[in-house]
């Protein structure tokens, strides 16, 4: 297998890249520019590719460029951005969990922040929209806590009661979540429905701007996270022989990948099973090194997402459909494949 | 070989070690002293605190008393990276980290080598190159894991704690689940390891192939070494009686003289 | 059957009542305990019995028959499953109803409440046979986690379709929405009347089954070998369980946890045999509800706790304490 390297001062940076791996990266990143391209191009208004390209440069009328900059834009790049956070979320709770169904959204994490916003906005209706992203970050922390503080920080006790944990406060969370919007009047508890449900729909620059911010601070994290993270996946004994502090791996990814899910919950709902589908498919594109790895891991969390919001908002005409629903829909089926998949391997 | 030759000698002296395990006293007072080089092996009947002492040494567990030391530095004074650098352990049925491939599982082996931006240099290509070829694992490199036999696996798996290059190698039950010529294999490939010069400290189940395969055995029972020595010296009637409840007869391997354990059978 | 038996439901009997009494004296406009016996006894003309013959005597029948319904149902399936943690709703059977109301209602115009028992059983047993296939599927789910790993994909798909169709259609979210948080407000005598009858052949036939679920609690092989008809035995707690979680669903929609709770609760006090844990269930569930539901109208009044938020609170802790009982 071919692999493409690069270092520098002495060999003291120094990264490899299996050439099959970065073929792929490069197929996803195309597919990313084209699904913003079919995001500007498509829509209600009439307004085509090439008015909306004309507009990025400012020379479409007023009209085309509202919608393509103001609407269109912010949208497909926010759904890209919180598609791809909850894609490396979902890949450090499976790493850390040892648990190949981990989902930030099966195990309560992204209920809780879900919860955590509902509550904001029934307590303090006027709080400004940053707080949101605070409130969301503390909700999907404490369902991890919770789920941890229950369960330990040892793989022993992490793998199959951590799941049944987190279904269980995942269940009673959205029951609460449920009850509260009962609480509310029915316009703001069917905007709140839509939110819940996981959509893109109102994104401006602002959380363009959020979701970029945190993708930013994604990304070194990741180059920290890959090695502990390919470490715990064998075993907290054989980590800590290779000189990992599996604990403190543990907890710091765990921290990591909750502000993952809270940073993408926070902008647009609770996506179901992005979070568990993208590390998986990004194994099965290139048996890749854990940085790379995680990096095929966004993109394919970015494509998943920003198709689903394309899916969503052209398939049922006038009326749109949040992209959670979609990646639900899609998702949940793919999920009961890959749990037939682990179960069988497991009983032979 | 082209592995680097190893930094430290690979000592480790245990002395008064006890380890607490819930309620249960797992080790209780613990002298040992693993000489460098060579293969030693750990016997003794389920509960006895085999593991216990290999996992305490490799700090996975912590001891409630005594001293454990390589090469005359106690291993509760290194950082997880620097004992890291002196030994590796393989544990007993590790996990099979799905869709890995036997190039990253192998490479795994080198962080405790590597820096915070270093992911890679021409020392780690090396050591990976020789530790995949010392256990005949190269023509799987760019496999998954998954894809392999159960001997094959384990040979991957040894290949990775080679890779770490330390000069004692740690083994819980590496021939547990293998069938009996991937046995004997394996534990070929362990000896060669030794006579090269690395210091194993291996947990076995099965008695013979102690006996065919390791320089020294040390019979534990109830937290205690009860016997160490030579297989000639240790495989003895009353020891196997004492150790392991066992009525059996020694006989000497006609072809290789090493001491061969035959229950008796009352038919 | 023992005397400790006896005493312990002719207990929960009393307990009934007075949960009974309590929750139709209670509420935004509270009824003394004489006005309420009056009440249902010689019926009356004023305010008050008004209030108790129109809206709270419904609501604490809806309560009881809900609450017993979800507990027969949540017992049968942990015997008949051998799971400790099946219940209606993790076991996607709430799921599965809830879409096919609101699917009736909003694709198909059906909402005549005759027919909601009737479309809420149709999903439910349509939720129970897609997590059954896909636990099957996955060799048959000897451990705890496979069918509530299968119930929670099966959950999310059909959660995902009912919101799906709550988003098309703004109108008929509004009168679902209350009821698809868990909720007995605003239940009237003639939906009561309308699925009284589904509740009653259900505990029924789940009275009939009952006792065979022991005897399946030693595996499906040693049961074969006691002449046990499991086959026949599992197609009869389906039904009964299909049967129950519909009417539970139709009267107070979907109620999260109340399967699991009381059931467990039962069998600290009676044991693991399914003739008597059955009928304590029943007994210790209508309790439950009706406890619950008292409570939620009283603690903020005159606002509401919705009973779905009560349920939840109790029934999380005891999820939790299953697992680590097992671990």
């Amino acid at each position: 297998m071919s692999v493409l390297r690069a270092s520098g001062l002495g060999h003291r940076v120094a990264f490899e890249v299996p050439a099959r791996g970065a073929a792929m990266l490069a197929g996803l990143a195309s597919l990313i520019g084209a699904l913003l391209l079919a995001s500007l191009a498509s829509g209600s208004a009439d307004v085509g590719l090439g008015d909306a390209l004309a507009a990025l440069v400012g020379a479409a009328s007023d009209r085309a460029d509202l919608v393509a900059t103001e609407f269109r834009l912010p949208r497909a790049l926010t759904a890209l951005m919180a598609g791809g956070l909850l894609a490396l979320s979902g890949a450090l709770l499976q790493g850390t969990t040892l648990n190949p169904l981990a989902d930030p959204a099966l195990v309560g994490v992204s209920q809780g922040a879900g919860l955590a916003v509902i509550v904001l906005a029934v307590l303090m209706p006027a709080a400004p929209d940053a707080w949101r992203a605070l409130a969301a970050f503390f909700g999907g922390l404490s369902a991890a806590v919770v789920i941890l503080s229950l369960t330990g920080m040892r793989s022993g006790g992490v793998q199959t009661r951590f799941l049944l944990t987190g279904i269980g406060l995942a269940a009673f969370l959205s029951a609460m979540t449920t009850a509260l919007l009962t609480y509310g009047r029915i316009s703001e508890a069917h905007e709140a429905l839509g939110w819940l449900a996981g959509s893109v729909r109102s994104a401006s620059w602002d959380e363009v701007w959020r979701s970029a911010l945190a993708t930013a601070a994604a990304f070194p994290i990741c180059m920290l996270a890959a090695r502990p993270l390919a470490a715990l996946r064998l075993g907290d004994d054989l980590a800590a022989s290779l000189g990992h502090r599996v604990i403190r791996a543990r907890i710091a990814l765990l921290l990591a990948s909750v502000a993952f899910a809270a940073a993408s919950v926070s902008v647009v709902g609770p996506v179901a099973f992005v979070g568990l589908l993208a590390p998986h498919a990004a194994r099965r594109l290139a048996h890749a090194g854990p940085g790379l790895h995680l990096a095929l891991t966004w993109a394919i969390g970015a494509c998943l997402a920003a198709a689903a919001d394309l899916v969503g908002r052209t398939a049922f005409g006038p009326v749109q459909i949040p992209a959670g629903l979609v990646t639900a829909l899609v998702g949940a089926p793919c999920f009961a494949l890959l749990m037939l998949r682990t179960h069988r391997k497991e009983t032979p | 070989m082209a592995q680097t030759a190893p930094k430290t000698n690979g000592r480790v002296v245990v002395r008064g070690l006890s380890v607490q395990r819930g309620a249960v006293h797992a080790l209780r007072g613990v002298d040992l002293d693993v000489a460098p080089g060579g293969m030693t092996a750990l016997l003794g009947r389920n509960g006895c605190g085999k593991s216990t002492l290999l996992k305490t040494i490799a700090r996975i567990l912590r001891p409630a008393a005594g001293t454990i030391a390589i090469d005359g530095t106690p291993v509760d004074r290194l950082s997880p990276r620097a004992a890291a650098q002196r030994m590796a352990l393989l544990p007993q049925a590790p996990i099979l980290p799905e869709g890995m491939r036997v190039r990253d599982l192998v490479a795994q082996g080198r962080h405790p080598h590597r820096g915070l931006v270093r992911h890679w240099s021409p020392a780690d290509d090396a050591a990976i190159a020789a530790a995949m070829q010392a256990t005949d694992v190269a023509q799987f490199a760019d496999r998954p894991l998954e894809a392999l036999s159960g001997g094959q696996r384990q040979r991957c798996w040894i290949a990775m704690t080679l890779a770490q290059d330390t000069p004692i190698l740690l083994l819980d039950e590496p021939t547990t689940y293998l069938d009996l010529s991937v046995q004997l294999e394996i534990m070929g490939l362990l000896a060669r390891l030794a006579r090269e010069g690395r210091t194993i400290l291996v947990v076995l189940h099965e008695l013979n192939l102690a006996a065919a395969f390791a320089d020294r055995i040390v019979m534990m029972r109830d937290g205690r070494i009860d016997a160490e020595g030579t297989p000639d010296a240790v495989m003895t009637a009353p020891v196997l009686s004492r150790v392991f409840g066992l009525d059996a007869r020694v006989i000497a391997d006609p072809e290789t003289g090493r001491p061969v354990c035959l229950p008796r059978t009352a038919a | 059957m023992s005397a400790r038996t006896l005493i312990w439901q002719a207990g929960l009997g009393l307990l009934l009542l007075g949960a009974l009494a309590w929750h139709l004296g209670a509420g935004a406009h509270s009824v003394p305990m004489r006005s309420v016996l009056q009440t249902l006894l010689a019926g009356g003309e004023s305010y008050e019995a008004a209030v108790i013959a129109e809206i709270r005597l419904p609501r604490a029948l809806g309560a009881m028959l809900a609450g017993a319904a979800l507990s027969a149902a949540g017992a049968l399936m942990q015997g008949a499953t051998r799971n400790p943690l099946a219940e209606p709703g993790l076991f996607g059977l709430l799921a599965g109803a809830a879409l096919a109301v609101v699917a009736g209602q909003s694709l198909l115009g059906l909402d005549a409440p005759v027919l909601l028992p009737v479309l809420a059983a149709l999903g439910a047993l349509g939720g129970a046979l897609m997590v059954w296939g896909l636990t099957a599927a996955a060799g048959g789910g000897a451990g705890m986690l496979t069918p509530v790993l299968a119930g929670a994909a099966v959950t999310a798909f059909l959660a995902a379709l009912t919101m799906l169709l709550n988003l098309l259609d703004e109108r008929g979210f509004e009168d679902l929405r209350i009821w698809l948080s868990g909720s007995l407000a605003g239940l009237r005598m003639p939906v009561v009347a309308i699925v009284a009858p589904w509740t009653l052949a259900g505990l029924a036939a789940a009275l009939v089954v009952a006792p065979k679920l022991t005897v399946l609690s030693l595996g499906d092989e040693a049961a074969h070998a006691l002449g046990v008809p499991v086959a026949r035995i599992r197609a009869l707690a389906l039904a009964a369980v299909v049967l129950l979680t519909a009417s539970a669903m139709a009267l107070a929609g979907p109620l999260a946890f109340v399967g699991l709770t009381v059931p467990h609760a039962a069998r600290l006090i009676f044991g693991t045999g399914y003739a008597r844990l059955l009928p304590a269930s029943v007994l210790l569930g209508a309790i439950f509800l009706l406890a619950a539901d008292a409570l939620g109208r009283t603690v903020i009044a005159p606002a509401e706790v919705s009973s779905g938020i009560l349920t939840a609170l109790v029934g999380a802790p005891v999820f939790v304490l299953l697992l680590r009982a097992r671990a």
